[in-house]
């Protein structure tokens, strides 16, 4: 091998090194940051988005608006098995709810239902799955040790698909589905729901404090 | 006269009995807490009571009661706590955190209760269940509260515990309730509290057997 022939190879050799050493240290930024830093430990852009919502009615339907355009980029990319929170326009009934339910083939993982007692309010909870005879038993439940009135369900967490995701919100009983607390949109890994507009809706639609 | 005092003697010991018999039923289904003073957490109500009610045969089920009530000093520190900024204590600083409620089941062995339902009488709260190793069981029930708290009012959370229970031998266990600030994204499972109290405030005891809370 002549010299010409070695600096030919040295160079060459170093040029790959540079390639690898840049290549590897331009991908570890990357890694490092798609691993969850301890900022999630503080306050998160979902959290703060809910409390930031003003209460009147413009305030709440910027947030709609908002929303509604985060379900359309949903659509777009058609995503599937988005977790979301679907508040109701108006209390439903048991069978309402399954019939809004099963008309869009949504998965229901939780359901939220108002009650009142006296002048105050009642938030009730349902672990899915949600029985009728369930319902029978806590309606019993609260009237007896609260003398509460069960007035219906409010809002639920549901996991659905993109396009029963499109034709909930298109439906009059529907006031909002909220899919902002998807990983999609999150980039955590687990899907999680946000928080409903029903206490938001009371005090605005009712003036309930 | 000397029968006479045995018999009196043997009474006395059988009321005594039937006394400490008593006081141990209760104290199985029912634990209240009382603070003199606000250092297991500014947040935490000074007295309160966890219970756990008879079984329901027919609803296969039975429910935890926990009845407590926040004076001035609570209401307070919440609001600071709510704020941000310079939060009480220094776990929580610069973060808006919330007054938080964990019930969770403790099972000795296998987890068979699930939490299924839960009511209460607060204002705009965030109400979760959390099956956080992934048995198909909830395990956690969890609020987190948003709204205004009112002083001496009386405040509640009532869980509906699911009974999936055998009678087999570990299927003993206890539901203990915690109260904490959290600021945590609710829609992560790995970040939680940014404080809670140093001790549960309740803790509960149920049995082996099927029935049995």
């Amino acid at each position: 091998m002549t010299n010409r022939q070695k600096l030919t190879a040295a160079f060459g050799f170093f040029v790959l090194l540079v390639v690898v050493v840049g290549y590897a240290s331009a991908t570890q930024p990357q890694a490092q940051a798609s691993t969850p830093s301890c900022d999630s430990c503080g306050e998160t852009a979902l959290i703060k988005a809910y409390m930031s919502i003003e209460r009147s009615s413009k305030g709440i339907a910027e947030y709609k608006e908002r929303i509604q355009e985060m379900n359309s980029e949903l659509i777009a990319q058609q995503v599937d098995n988005v977790a979301a929170t679907v508040t109701f326009d108006q209390p439903l009934t048991y069978e309402g709810v399954q019939e809004l339910l099963q008309t869009y083939g949504v998965r229901l993982e939780q359901l939220q239902a108002r009650a009142v007692s006296g002048d105050r309010r009642m938030t009730i909870a349902f672990n899915a799955p949600v029985t009728e005879e369930m319902v029978a038993m806590i309606r019993q439940h609260i009237s007896e040790r609260y003398e509460a009135t069960f007035v219906g369900f409010t809002d639920s967490y549901v996991v659905a698909n993109y396009e029963a995701i499109g034709e909930l919100q298109k439906d009059t009983r529907v006031f909002l589905v909220d899919a902002s607390g998807d990983s999609y949109f999150t980039g955590e890994n687990d899907d999680q729901h946000a928080h409903a507009l029903t206490w938001l809706l009371e005090y605005v639609r009712e003036g309930a404090k | 006269m000397v029968l006479k005092h045995s018999r009196l003697a043997l009474l006395g010991l059988v009321l005594a009995v039937g006394v400490a018999l008593a006081t141990t039923v209760m104290a199985a289904t029912v634990d209240s807490w009382s603070y003199s003073d606000y250092s297991h957490g500014s947040y935490v109500p000074k007295e309160g009571t966890g219970q756990l009610t008879d079984f329901d045969d027919g609803n296969n089920s039975f429910w935890l009661y926990v009845d407590f009530r926040f004076d001035s000093y609570n209401v307070n520190a919440i609001e600071d706590y709510n704020n941000g900024g310079d939060n009480p204590g220094t776990s929580c600083d610069n973060v808006n955190a919330y007054l938080t409620i964990d019930c969770a089941n403790v099972p000795d062995g296998a987890e068979t209760l699930d939490a299924g339902v839960i009511a209460t009488h607060f204002g705009d709260c965030k109400v979760d269940f959390e099956d956080d190793n992934g048995d198909g069981y909830c395990e956690e029930a969890e609020l987190v509260v948003f709204e205004s708290i009112y002083v001496d009012a009386p405040y509640d959370m009532d869980v509906l515990w699911i009974d999936y229970r055998t009678g087999q031998p570990d299927d003993s266990g206890q539901i203990q309730v915690q109260f904490a600030m959290s600021n945590k994204p609710w829609w992560s499972g790995d970040y939680n509290n940014c404080v809670q109290s140093d001790v549960i405030q309740s803790t509960l005891r149920y049995g082996d057997y099927y029935g049995q809370p």
